[in-house]
C-alpha cells in the first residue's frame, strides 16, 4: 500500500489503462467465469433479499386489496361465466381448425416450445436501462438471444448467461429492438425501447412504411414472421398512441405483460436462428391458390 | 486483510440490496446510487489510492452483471473514489457535510458519463429532458442517502482503525 501511495500518478494511469484494455477485450462478449465467481457470493444474498421483497410486497398488497375483494369477486364471477361460454365456443373452433389444417397440410404455427421457468432475482442498478437477472443459466439450457415470455406476451431477450444466472433485456430497454407487425393491417416495423417512455412503462414502434403506415389506437402488435430470434405471432402489446412529428410517425406501445410487478418468467429454450436458416419443409399455401375461395388463380 | 475483506463484504451486500430491494424505494423512476456513496465515503476516509481500489471493485461487480463490457463502471467509480480522496488531508473527517458536495459531484458526473457513453452517440440529443427526468432526480436522491451512509462508513472505519492499531508492531 505504501509503494502505491508513493507513485500515485503511475498507479491511477495504470488502472485507467487496465480498464480500457479490459473494456476493449470484452466488448463483444464478457467471460462467463467472472459471473460464475461473483455468483458464488452475490446470488445467495440476491435470492434471499428478492424473496423477502416479494413476500413483503405480497403481504402489503393482500391487506390493501381486502376491501376491494368483494366487488372484485363479483366482477370475476361474471367474467368467468363469460369466459366459460367463450371457451366452449373456442373448443369447437379448435376442433374445426385442426380438421381444416389437416386438410390443408399446414404445420401448427403455435407449437409448444420447450420452456424453462425462472425467477427474477435482481434488477439493473442504474436508471438508464431496464434489465433483470434471473436464477437460471447455461446449466438449465439457456443461451444468449433466447426469448423470455410471461403469460400475456414477450418480456425480452437473454443477453448474457453464466452457469446459474442470466441477464434479460426487457422490451423497454433502449438497446433492444424486436421486429414486429400490427396484427390487424400486417403493417411491419420494429418495437424498441425508449428511456423517455420507459418511465411510464411504455415502449415505441416504428414502421417500415413510415408516414403511410396504417395504424390505429388499440391495434395489437405481435412478433413478425421475419424475426430471426422470436417465434411469430407472440403478443407484444397494444398501441395506445400514434404520434407524428418531424422525424416521422411512430406508435406508443403498452406491453401486454405488466413488467413492473413481474416475479417469474419463462425462457423459451429453443433457438430460432438456426431454424430460419434451414429450408422450410412445407410452404404455407397462399390464399389466392386455395380453390373454392372465389379467387382467380394467378399464373 | 481484515479491511479488504470487510470492504468486499460491504460492497457485495450493497450490490445485492441495490439490485433487489431498492426497486421498492424507487421515486420518480430513480434509485439512489449507494455504491457510489460508499466509494466516495471510503475515499474521503482513507485517501485517493484506497478510494480508487474500492471504486474499481464496486464498479467491476456492476460490470459483471449489467455493464456493456467489463471496465466501464469500474473506471467511473474508480475515478470517483480517487478524486474524493484527493482532499484527504485538508478536511476533518468528522464533518458529515463534506461528503455532500463530493457525492453530488460524483453522482452527476457518473450520470453524465453514462449519457455520453450510451446515449449521445446514438443520436439521443434531448439532453434537457434526460437532465430533468434522470440525472437531476438521480443525483438528488443520492445526496439524500449520503449522510446516513457516510455516518455508517465512518463508524466502520473507526472500528477498523482501532482493530489495526492493536495489531500494529511499534518496533
Amino acid at each position: 500500500m505504501e509503494t502505491l501511495s508513493k507513485h500515485k500518478k503511475a498507479f491511477i494511469i495504470g488502472m485507467c489503462l487496465l480498464c480500457a484494455v479490459l473494456a476493449f477485450s470484452t466488448i463483444r462478449s464478457k467471460p462467463a467465469f467472472l459471473a460464475d465467481f461473483a455468483n458464488f457470493f452475490v446470488m445467495p444474498m440476491q435470492s434471499a433479499f428478492s424473496e423477502a421483497g416479494y413476500w413483503i410486497d405480497d403481504r402489503i398488497s393482500f391487506v390493501a386489496s381486502l376491501e376491494h375483494l368483494y366487488a372484485e369477486n363479483r366482477e370475476l364471477r361474471e367474467q368467468n361465466a363469460a369466459l366459460l361460454e367463450e371457451n366452449q365456443r373456442l373448443g369447437f373452433m379448435k376442433d374445426e381448425n385442426q380438421k381444416l389444417s389437416e386438410l390443408l397440410a399446414v404445420d401448427q404455427l403455435y407449437a409448444d416450445y420447450p420452456k424453462v421457468g425462472a425467477r427474477i432475482i435482481g434488477h439493473g442498478v442504474n436508471d438508464w436501462y431496464d434489465m433483470y437477472t434471473i436464477d437460471k443459466g447455461t446449466n438449465q439450457g439457456i443461451k444468449p438471444s433466447m426469448i423470455a415470455i410471461a403469460p400475456g406476451g414477450v418480456v425480452g431477450t437473454v443477453v448474457e448467461c453464466s452457469s446459474d444466472t442470466s441477464t434479460i433485456r426487457t422490451l423497454m430497454d433502449e438497446n433492444l429492438v424486436i421486429s414486429a407487425q400490427c396484427s390487424r393491417t400486417k403493417e411491419f416495423g420494429y418495437v424498441m425501447g425508449d428511456s423517455v417512455l420507459m418511465r411510464q412503462g411504455l415502449c415505441r414502434m416504428e414502421f417500415q412504411n413510415g408516414q403511410n403506415a396504417e395504424i390505429l389506437q388499440n391495434d395489437t402488435v405481435v412478433t413478425s414472421q421475419f424475426s430471426i430470434y422470436y417465434p411469430a405471432g407472440v403478443s407484444i402489446g397494444k398501441i395506445v398512441d400514434v404520434i407524428s412529428d418531424a422525424t416521422g410517425k411512430y406508435a406508443v406501445i403498452e406491453p401486454a405483460v405488466d413488467l413492473s410487478s413481474l416475479e417469474t418468467l419463462l425462457v423459451v429454450t429453443k433457438e430460432f436462428k438456426a431454424e430460419s436458416e434451414a429450408p422450410t419443409p412445407t410452404p404455407i399455401p397462399s390464399p389466392t391458390a386455395t380453390p373454392g375461395a372465389g379467387s382467380v388463380l394467378v399464373k | 486483510m481484515l479491511r479488504v475483506s470487510i470492504m468486499a463484504f460491504i460492497l457485495t451486500v450493497n450490490f445485492a440490496l441495490q439490485t433487489t430491494l431498492f426497486k421498492y424505494i424507487e421515486i420518480l423512476g430513480v434509485k439512489p446510487d449507494t455504491a457510489l456513496v460508499i466509494v466516495v465515503s471510503y475515499g474521503i476516509l482513507r485517501g485517493d489510492v484506497e478510494g480508487a481500489l474500492a471504486g474499481f471493485l464496486s464498479g467491476l461487480l456492476q460490470d459483471i452483471y449489467f455493464g456493456p463490457c467489463i471496465g466501464l463502471y469500474a473506471l467511473l467509480q474508480m475515478l470517483a473514489g480517487y478524486f474524493a480522496g484527493k482532499p484527504f488531508k485538508d478536511f476533518y473527517k468528522e464533518n458529515y457535510l463534506l461528503p455532500l458536495p463530493l457525492c453530488a459531484g460524483a453522482a452527476f458526473a457518473s450520470q453524465c458519463a453514462i449519457y455520453f457513453a450510451g446515449f449521445l452517440f446514438r443520436g439521443k440529443l434531448d439532453l434537457p429532458f434526460y437532465f430533468r427526468m434522470i440525472m437531476l432526480p438521480g443525483s438528488v436522491y443520492t445526496i439524500i442517502v449520503t449522510i446516513p451512509v457516510y455516518a455508517s462508513m465512518y463508524w466502520v472505519n473507526t472500528k477498523l482503525e482501532s482493530a489495526e492499531k492493536l495489531n500494529r508492531k511499534l518496533f
